[in-house]
């Protein structure tokens, strides 16, 4: 279906962005205490972290709570961001944290861990998503961490080690996921992928 | 193991609507933030506050350190003041030009007594220039008669 779609010219204006960082005495005044600057940063990624937020959570009044707390808990500890890691990176890490914590929040009958065995276990997602042929549909039967796995990597250009850095597992596991993700994918996404 | 990414469906994904956020999702950050910022100690943004410095916001507890260390300085000069602590004694001319007259006369020259704080133009007759004001004794040119001002 992603074949025919690229075909049909849908997909021509989706060149990978390439996530640049934000400048650099930017970056110093938003550690030193300066929201404004901060603003900027969060103008910067604000995009990138909508989608892993949506795609985590299924809903935009959860999106928005979450960042809301993920931005604000992000400007308290830039004093702590040292470059480490990316900006980027390090800011889908608290993103994705807070995604995780408000799955976990509103399911508290089931643990989080027990629900990835869970969605790892049932039934083909094909079988659920069969006849959507939707991407987004395909993409919702995924779960958390093969979710955003194929976001950072695919759709937002994270080589494996960032994408391990911002999850906060192994790069070898980042792989897996990713081929887990993309299989299933493509199973529900019909024969042409 | 490669770094590889499915571009297809890469933007495929990119493609996937992305809500904005609701409104006033801005203000309220932007209020979160301002009151994150002005919490953290030493921050240069203060909240906006116009009243007594003495009962504002959390945030106002550097000011009041400041009144604090002001009031303590106040209060050490009044106790020093009051308890006599110069070290040096004040008194007009007139009252010290006697007594440094008197030592001149049995010494020749002035004693460490009558160290005097004059103004160059305030030197009696008589009196001797020294330290900082001359650079070296020499004898002091009356200006005139007139009495030495009273200070």
């Amino acid at each position: 279906m992603l074949r025919v779609l690229v075909g049909l010219g849908w997909l021509q204006a989706t060149a990978l962005p390439k996530a640049g960082e934000v400048d650099q005495l930017v970056l110093t005044r938003a550690r030193r205490g300066d929201y404004v600057a901060f603003t900027q940063i969060v103008d910067h990624y604000d995009h990138r972290m909508r989608g892993l937020a949506f795609r985590l959570l299924g809903d935009r009044d959860r999106m928005d709570d979450v960042l809301q707390e993920a931005y604000v808990k992000a400007f308290r500890s830039m004093p702590r961001f040292k470059g480490d890691s990316a900006l980027g990176t390090w800011l889908y890490r608290i993103v994705y944290n807070a995604c995780i914590d408000d799955l976990r929040s509103r399911k508290p009958t089931v643990a989080f861990d027990e629900r990835l065995d869970v969605a790892d276990s049932r039934p083909d997602p094909a079988d659920v998503a069969i006849g959507r042929q939707d991407l987004a549909a395909a993409l919702d039967t995924l779960p958390p961490d093969q979710k955003a796995a194929v976001l950072l990597v695919d759709a937002y250009g994270l080589d494996y080690a960032e994408a391990a850095d911002a999850l906060d597992v192994a790069t070898g596991t980042i792989g897996s996921r990713l081929n887990r993700a993309r299989s299933c994918l493509r199973t529900l996404l019909g024969p042409e992928r | 193991m490669t770094d590889e990414c499915d571009e297809s469906l890469g933007q495929a994904l990119r493609r996937l609507d992305v809500p904005d956020h609701g409104p006033g999702f801005y203000p309220r950050l932007l209020a979160r933030l301002e009151e994150e910022a002005a919490r953290r100690p030493g921050s240069a943004r203060r909240p906006r506050w116009t009243g007594s410095p003495l009962v504002g916001p959390v945030a106002s507890s550097s000011r009041l350190r400041r009144f604090a260390l002001v009031g303590v300085a106040a209060a050490i000069v009044i106790v020093v003041g009051s308890l006599g602590l110069r070290p040096w004694r004040v008194g007009t001319t007139a009252d010290a030009t006697p007594s440094c007259r008197d030592n001149f006369a049995e010494r020749g020259q002035p004693g460490d007594a009558d160290e005097l704080r004059y103004l160059p133009d305030e030197i009696p007759a008589g009196f001797h220039l020294r330290g900082a004001w001359a650079g070296v004794e020499r004898p002091c040119k009356p200006r005139d008669s007139r009495p030495p001002p009273s200070r």
